[in-house]
C-alpha cells in the first residue's frame, strides 16, 4: 500500500499534473469566494476539459478544484457574514462577529490553518481507511442513518443560545420548509402551490443566502458604518495561526468528525460544519463567548468541512453513491476518463484512488497558502463603508441566487427568506437551527419511512441505533443542564446568527 | 416595538403551522405523517411562545426585556425598497441595465460618491460581472424586454 502510495505521489508530482492542480485550485478559490456558488458550478466549469485527459491529470484538475472550495469560502463567511458555500455556514457564527470586532485577519488565519490541517488529516485518514471503510459504510442501514439525522437535529438545542424555545421553534420551522416539494415515499408534491419551481423544494444556497446575507446587508446600511465598525483592523494572520496551533486538538477532533460524517451517504455535506460547531460548543471550557466571536467557533467548522471532502469520497468512489451534486458530477468526470466508481477503486484502480488522495492533500496546502497570502489584503474589505459595499453585494447575491435553478423563483425566494431572516435577527431568534432543520428534513423523513417499511418498530432495538440514541439523550440533557446554570446574553451589535 | 414584533412573529408562525397542518391532512397517507407531525409540534411550541409573549406584554415595560440595540424599522424598509426596486427593474430591463442604474443611483445619492467614482464603479462592476459570467457560464435573470 505504501509503495503504491509513493508511486502515486511520483505520478502527481510531474510538472504538468502539478500545473493542473494549481489550475483547479485557482478555479476552486474563485468559486469559493463568490457567495452562493457551490462545487457544482466549479465542476461544470472544469468538466468539459477533462474529456480525453489521462485519469491522473483529470483528477488533479477536478480534485484540485473541489479541495479548496471549502477553504476559500471562508472569505465571504468571515468578512461579510454570507455563506460562501453550504459548508461554511457555521463559520459565520463566530467568524463574522470577529470581523465586526476588527479581527478578520485573525479569523481568516485561524480558518485557513484549520482548513489545511483538516484537509491533510482527512487525506491521511482516507489513506488509512480506504481498504476497510467499505464494511463500515455498509453497516449503516436506514435506521442508523435516521438516528444520525436525529443526532444532527439535536445540535439545534446546542445552537439555541439565549432561548431554547426559540431555537427549537426555528428548527421545526426549518423542518417544515424542508417538506416543500416532492414527498420521498410517494408521488405527492407538498406545499408547492402548483409552482414548478417548488417541485424540487427550496434550494439550500438560496435559503442560506437569504437567511444570512440580506439581514446583514440591511443592518450594515442602517448602521452606516463598515463591517469592522472602526478605522483600523486589529489581530493578524499570525495570531490566527497561533490560535489554530493552540487549539490543535479541537482541529483534530473536528477533522475526525468531518471524515466520519462525510462517509455517511446522503447526510454529510451541508450539516457537517454545524455538527462540528455544536460539539465544539458542548465540549469546550469557557464556552460563553461562542456566537459572539470565539476563535474556536471558526476553527472547528473549518477543520471539519475540509476533512469532510475526504470522507465523502468513500461512498462516492467505493459505491458510486454521490453524496452531493458536486460528487455526482465528479462521478460523471470519472466516466469521461474511462474509470468506473466501485469496489475496483481499491483494487484495479488503486493508483487512481491514491492519486486522488494525494491531490486532495497537495491542493489543500496550495489553497491554504494562497488564501493565507491574500487574507491580509482581503480582510480590508471589512473597512469599506457599508453604503459602498452593499450595492455590489446585492448584485452578487441576485446573480448567485439565480444560479441555483436558473428560475426567477430563486430571486423571489431569496427576498422572502431574507425578510424572514431579518425579522428573526431583529427579535433575537437564532437562524442556525432553521438551516439545520431544513437540511435534515428530507433525510429524516426518507430514512424514517425506509426504516418503518423495512423493519417495523424492531429497528429501535438495533445496537448502533441505541448507541446513537444514548448520545442524543446525553447531548440534550447536557444542554438543558448547562442552560439552567447560565443565562445567556445576545452578542454585541445585534441578534444571534 | 421589540415585544410587539416578537408577538406578531409568534402569531405568524402559529398560523403557519396550523395552516400547514390542516393542509397536510389532505395529502396521501405516506406523504401526510411527517408534515402533519412537524406542524403539530410547531403549533404546540408556537402556542407556548405566543402565551409567553402575551405574558411579557402584560408586565410593566421596565420589568420586561427590551432590546436596546433594535434597529429602526423605517430605515430598514427604505433599504428593502431599494432591493425590491432593483429586482423589479431586472425583471423588466435585464441585469446589465438595472445594475448600472441601481449602482449609479445608490452610490451617488446614498453613498454620496463623486460622479467619476460612480462611473468607475459601474464600469468595473459590469466588466467583472461579464467576465465572471463568461468564465463560469453563469446565467442572468431573464427580463421582459429580453436584454
Amino acid at each position: 500500500m505504501f509503495e503504491a502510495g509513493l508511486e502515486a505521489l511520483t505520478l502527481i508530482l510531474q510538472p504538468a499534473r502539478l500545473g493542473f492542480i494549481v489550475l483547479g485550485t485557482s478555479i476552486g478559490m474563485i468559486v469559493g469566494i463568490l457567495p452562493g456558488l457551490g462545487g457544482a458550478v466549479g465542476m461544470s466549469v472544469v468538466l468539459p476539459f477533462v474529456f480525453g485527459m489521462d485519469p491522473y491529470s483529470g483528477m488533479a484538475l477536478l480534485m484540485g478544484m473541489v479541495a479548496v472550495i471549502h477553504t476559500a469560502d471562508t472569505f465571504p463567511s468571515v468578512l461579510l457574514g454570507i455563506p460562501g458555500s453550504s459548508g461554511s455556514q457555521a463559520t459565520i457564527m463566530d467568524g463574522y462577529p470577529l470581523a465586526k470586532q476588527g479581527q478578520a485577519a485573525r479569523a481568516l488565519g485561524a480558518a485557513f490553518t484549520s482548513s489545511v490541517v483538516g484537509g491533510l488529516f482527512g487525506a491521511v485518514l482516507l489513506f488509512a481507511t480506504v481498504n476497510f471503510a467499505r464494511p463500515l459504510v455498509l453497516a449503516l442501514r436506514s435506521p442508523e442513518l435516521f438516528m444520525l439525522t436525529i443526532l444532527g437535529l439535536s445540535m439545534v438545542g446546542v445552537l439555541s443560545r439565549g432561548s431554547a424555545l426559540k431555537g427549537v421553534l426555528a428548527g421545526v420551522l426549518g423542518l417544515l420548509l424542508g417538506v416543500v416539494g416532492g414527498a420521498p415515499a410517494v408521488s405527492e408534491y407538498r406545499f408547492t402551490f402548483n409552482s414548478i419551481y417548488l417541485f424540487d423544494g427550496i434550494p439550500l444556497p438560496v435559503l442560506a443566502l437569504g437567511l444570512f446575507a440580506l439581514p446583514e446587508m440591511i443592518e450594515l446600511l442602517i448602521r452606516d458604518t463598515n463591517i469592522a465598525g472602526k478605522a483600523e483592523l486589529t489581530g493578524s494572520r499570525l495570531q490566527g495561526i497561533k490560535d489554530a496551533v493552540k487549539y490543535r486538538w479541537l482541529i483534530i477532533r473536528s477533522s475526525f468528525i468531518g471524515v466520519l460524517v462525510g462517509m455517511v451517504p446522503g447526510l454529510g455535506g451541508p450539516v457537517v460544519d454545524w455538527i462540528a460547531y455544536g460539539i465544539a460548543v458542548r465540549t469546550s471550557k469557557n464556552n460563553e463567548n461562542f456566537g459572539k466571536g470565539d476563535i474556536r467557533g471558526v476553527i472547528a467548522p473549518e477543520a471539519a468541512n475540509n476533512a469532510k471532502e475526504c470522507g465523502a469520497l468513500v461512498p462516492t468512489m467505493l459505491f458510486g453513491i454521490p453524496g452531493s451534486s458536486t460528487t455526482a458530477i465528479l462521478l460523471g468526470g470519472l466516466i469521461l476518463m474511462g474509470i468506473e466508481a466501485g469496489p475496483r477503486m481499491v483494487s484495479t484502480n488503486l493508483p487512481v484512488m491514491l492519486t486522488i488522495i494525494w491531490t486532495l492533500a497537495i491542493a489543500n496546502v496550495i489553497g491554504a497558502l494562497l488564501c493565507l497570502s491574500f487574507a491580509g489584503l482581503v480582510s480590508k474589505v471589512s473597512l469599506i463603508p457599508g453604503k459602498v459595499l452593499v450595492p455590489f453585494l446585492m448584485v452578487i447575491m441576485v446573480v448567485a441566487s439565480y444560479q441555483s435553478t436558473r428560475h426567477w423563483g430563486d430571486v423571489i425566494t431569496f427576498l422572502i427568506i431574507g425578510l424572514l431572516g431579518w425579522v428573526m435577527k431583529s427579535i433575537d431568534w437564532p437562524r442556525a437551527p432553521l438551516i439545520i432543520g431544513f437540511v435534515l428534513s428530507t433525510p429524516a423523513e426518507r430514512y424514517l419511512h425506509l426504516s418503518m417499511s423495512r423493519y417495523g418498530f424492531s429497528w429501535m432495538s438495533f445496537p448502533i441505533v441505541i448507541v446513537i440514541a444514548v448520545i442524543v439523550v446525553v447531548i440534550l440533557l447536557y444542554g438543558t443542564a448547562g442552560k439552567k446554570h447560565k443565562k445567556d446574553t445576545p452578542p454585541p451589535g445585534g441578534g444571534y446568527v | 416595538m421589540y415585544r410587539y414584533l416578537s408577538l406578531g412573529f409568534g402569531i405568524f408562525i402559529l398560523l403557519l403551522f396550523v395552516t400547514t397542518g390542516i393542509a397536510g391532512l389532505g395529502f396521501q397517507r405516506l406523504a401526510m405523517y411527517y408534515p402533519v407531525t412537524v406542524s403539530l409540534i410547531g403549533t404546540l411550541l408556537s402556542l407556548i411562545y405566543v402565551i409567553q409573549q402575551v405574558n411579557q406584554l402584560r408586565k410593566p415595560v421596565e420589568a420586561s426585556r427590551e432590546d436596546p440595540d433594535m434597529l429602526p424599522f423605517d430605515k430598514a424598509f427604505v433599504y428593502l425598497a431599494w432591493f425590491i426596486g432593483y429586482i423589479l427593474l431586472i425583471s423588466v430591463v435585464g441585469l446589465m441595465v438595472s445594475t448600472a442604474c441601481y449602482l449609479g443611483v445608490f452610490l451617488y445619492f446614498q453613498a454620496k460618491m463623486r460622479w467619476w467614482g460612480v462611473l468607475i464603479s459601474i464600469a468595473s462592476a459590469l466588466l467583472v460581472l461579464n467576465l465572471i459570467s463568461q468564465v463560469m457560464n453563469l446565467y442572468w435573470p431573464r427580463s421582459l424586454l429580453g436584454w
